[in-house]
């Protein structure tokens, strides 16, 4: 049993319709999957994360459902898109589209299996198309099918088109618990255009995730991925920076505890001058749990004034967790300003000593600790509520992580009655 | 108040502390002195409870507590306070957090009921004051990027905040300039009370000038081999510790 099996025929469609159409990706993708299966252990952006377990399933595709829309958020149910009714930005449009037309391009240049196995087998998938600057975010739930969720696959199909100057907060989440989520995200940003994308991965079951981001000249791309669950949780994400100017921000972070294993797969393509890419990765790992991140940026030939930095930062703490760590740059230009680093370590025994030395038990001394250590990450989320989202998200995952939560939530009024201007009235 | 008998201390399986006794009654302030490798910064370890500092034997009695017997965060909530010698930065904790995370720890291990926010920021106004901790240095993470100076005027103010029954202050005074030292000692003066008792641990008399001991022990060797009051330490400034240590090898050795 394999799941290539649920495969269908290749159409054969493509050999009447004309180039580039849908029927021409899926048989590319069911003859991609055919010809290289899906990835073991032996194949090298595989090596530390086995979908072995999932490779074996002949998993069916989860069933459409009857689920009632919601008013506000895009529902995937098992994968299947279910629209929201509340009226929208006039900016924005959300539209469900049983092909995705010329389409899917980016997935299958990539060559990535699982992104071909999404293209041969999603039904619906959901266009945002955004024109102006949207006022509100687009949120996307991904959720499993009730019934069935334990022996089906999802696989939900998400494209995103910013024209120029338009301006997009996309806020996804993956909680469902399908025996395999298998997504993929593409995106297209304008010139000038900006898109803010918060992902969490808090599915139980497998979950391999791909996003394929293609940015005009000026655009900004800024991307918040948070990985909790997961048996394994993978996000490939793949930028390529094509416009002059083009700008992308790549924050990831592993919270990962028991048998959890999360692989950040991160990589951006320079093929414009003066492009600038940050990735910072920050993992924290407990128990017998894993985290994989491997960042890559190409500076390919003439792309020259780039800047490209890549950081990973890996607080171990268990020593029965595993950390793999990979920034690597690889350069074809000579003008490059470039920089990457990788840390693992434990909680630092000054600090702990410190703050127990204060009076703060072991246990909430750790918490804050590590929250501190992701701290930086949660700030740099712009959007005030989303940051108290991703924030709140993060510390339910943390042993102790309402003390941070009462630390910060009413004390700093500081600002209204500031001690320096009471100075200046005495 | 404290009360330390022949206190033996290890690290690492070398003999650090050699069966020193000290004692430490409220309102007094005491001062110890000494050269490095005496053992003064191991004292103040083994007292806050730090981790690889192996009590070989002696005995630590604190308000009528064993000292020894109590966890690292219990000696604090129960009115212990170390001052570091290196206070220790931790970048993303904000100072402010930092302090009322502690103070409410210490309120609660004491059965006491947590502080508003407001009260909390009105006691760290007021205590602020005392040491000129600006603002920004409070909202900033702990000591993060802070000079030498503003490491340890934080230290008082964390003292001025947390009202410890006994601060034992691990060299205070090093890498401060002298207008620096002016603020921190009379934010630690201001402090001073009959209810509590303070422990300054110093290599340099000049400390003394302005925080004034009312007993002075000098630690030689692991052991305090001469005590007297605060003219002690002006001797000592004189002669330095060559003099006191040669005499304390020939006592040791007629012993």
């Amino acid at each position: 049993m394999s799941l290539l099996d649920t495969l269908p025929a290749a159409t054969g469609d493509g050999a009447r319709g004309s180039a580039g159409s849908a029927a021409d990706a899926r048989d590319a993708a069911i003859a991609l999957l055919r010809s290289t299966g899906l990835p073991t252990k032996k194949t090298e952006a595989w090596r530390f994360t086995s979908v072995r377990a999932i490779a074996e399933r002949a998993l069916p595709v989860a069933p459409t459902s009857l689920t009632p829309p919601h008013p506000d958020v895009v529902r995937f149910v098992g994968g299947h898109p279910v629209l929201p009714t509340a009226p929208r930005s006039p900016a924005v449009s959300l539209a469900r589209v049983s092909h995705l037309g010329p389409f899917g391009a980016e997935a299958l240049d990539a060559a990535h299996p699982f992104a071909a196995l999404n293209t041969a087998l999603f039904s619906d998938a959901l266009v945002v198309k955004v024109m102006g600057v949207a006022a509100r975010p687009v949120f996307v739930d991904h959720v499993a099918f009730e019934n069935e969720r334990a022996d089906t696959a999802a696989y939900a199909r998400i494209r995103v088109e910013l024209a120029a100057n338009a301006e997009l907060v996309l806020v996804e989440r993956y909680r469902g618990a399908s025996a395999l989520s298998d997504s993929v995200v593409e995106i297209v940003l304008g010139e000038n255009a900006k898109l803010v994308h918060l992902r969490t991965h808090e599915d139980e079951g497998a979950l391999v995730g791909s996003v394929f981001v293609r940015q005009a000249r000026g655009s900004r791309y800024v991307s918040h991925a948070l990985s909790f669950y997961g048996a394994p949780t993978r996000l490939d994400l793949r930028v390529r920076l094509e416009g002059e100017g083009a700008e992308c921000s790549l924050d990831g972070v592993a919270l990962v505890a028991g048998d959890v294993h999360s692989d950040h797969h991160v990589r951006v393509d320079h093929a414009a001058p003066r492009t600038t890419s940050r990735m910072r990765h920050r993992a924290v790992v407990s128990d017998r749990a894993t985290s994989v991140f491997d960042g890559q940026a190409h500076v390919l030939p003439g792309a020259a004034g780039c800047e490209a930095h890549q950081h990973s930062r890996n607080l171990l703490l268990s020593d029965r967790g595993t950390v793999h760590t990979k920034p690597h740059l690889e350069i074809h230009v000579d003008e490059v300003v470039a920089s990457h680093g990788a840390t693992v370590g434990a909680l630092d025994a000054d600090a702990l000593f410190y703050l127990r030395a204060r009076g703060i038990s072991e246990s909430d001394a750790k918490t804050l600790l590590t929250y501190a250590f992701l701290q930086e990450l949660v700030d740099a989320i712009e959007h005030p509520a989303l940051r108290t989202a991703m924030r709140d998200a993060l510390l339910s995952q943390l042993p102790g992580g309402e003390l941070v939560r009462a630390l910060e939530d009413d004390a700093l009024d500081f600002e209204e009655d500031h001690p320096t201007e009471a100075e200046d009235d005495a | 108040m404290l009360s330390i008998q022949n206190l033996h201390v290890e690290v690492g399986g070398k003999p650090i502390l050699k069966g020193l006794t000290l004692e430490l009654k409220a309102g007094e302030v005491h001062a110890i002195m000494g050269p490095n490798g005496a053992g003064k910064s191991t004292l103040s370890y083994v007292l806050a409870g730090r981790d690889g500092y192996e009590v070989k034997a002696g005995s630590i009695t604190f308000l009528g507590q064993d000292l020894l017997a109590m966890d690292v965060s219990e000696r604090a909530a129960a009115g212990l306070f170390l001052g570091f010698q290196y206070p220790v930065a931790i970048p993303g904790v904000s100072n402010l957090h930092f302090v009322r995370a502690a103070l409410n720890a210490q309120r609660k291990a004491r059965g006491e009921a947590e502080l508003s926010a407001a009260e909390l920021m009105k006691l760290a106004r007021e205590k602020g004051k005392l040491v000129e901790l600006p603002a920004d240095l409070m909202k900033r993470a702990v000591n993060d990027g802070f000079s030498g100076g503003e490491k340890k005027r934080n230290e008082i103010f964390q003292m001025a905040m947390l009202e410890p029954k006994l601060a034992v202050l691990d060299e205070t005074d090093s890498g401060l300039d002298i207008d620096a030292l002016r603020v921190v000692a009379s934010g630690v003066n201001a402090l001073r009370s009959p209810e509590r008792a303070m422990l300054v641990i110093t290599h340099y008399q000049r400390l003394l000038d302005h925080i004034v001991p009312d007993r002075v022990h000098v630690l030689v060797d692991g052991r305090i081999v001469e005590s007297g009051d605060k003219s002690l330490a002006l001797r000592l400034e004189d002669e330095g510790y060559e003099k006191i240590r040669a005499s304390a090898a020939i006592s040791g050795a007629a012993s």
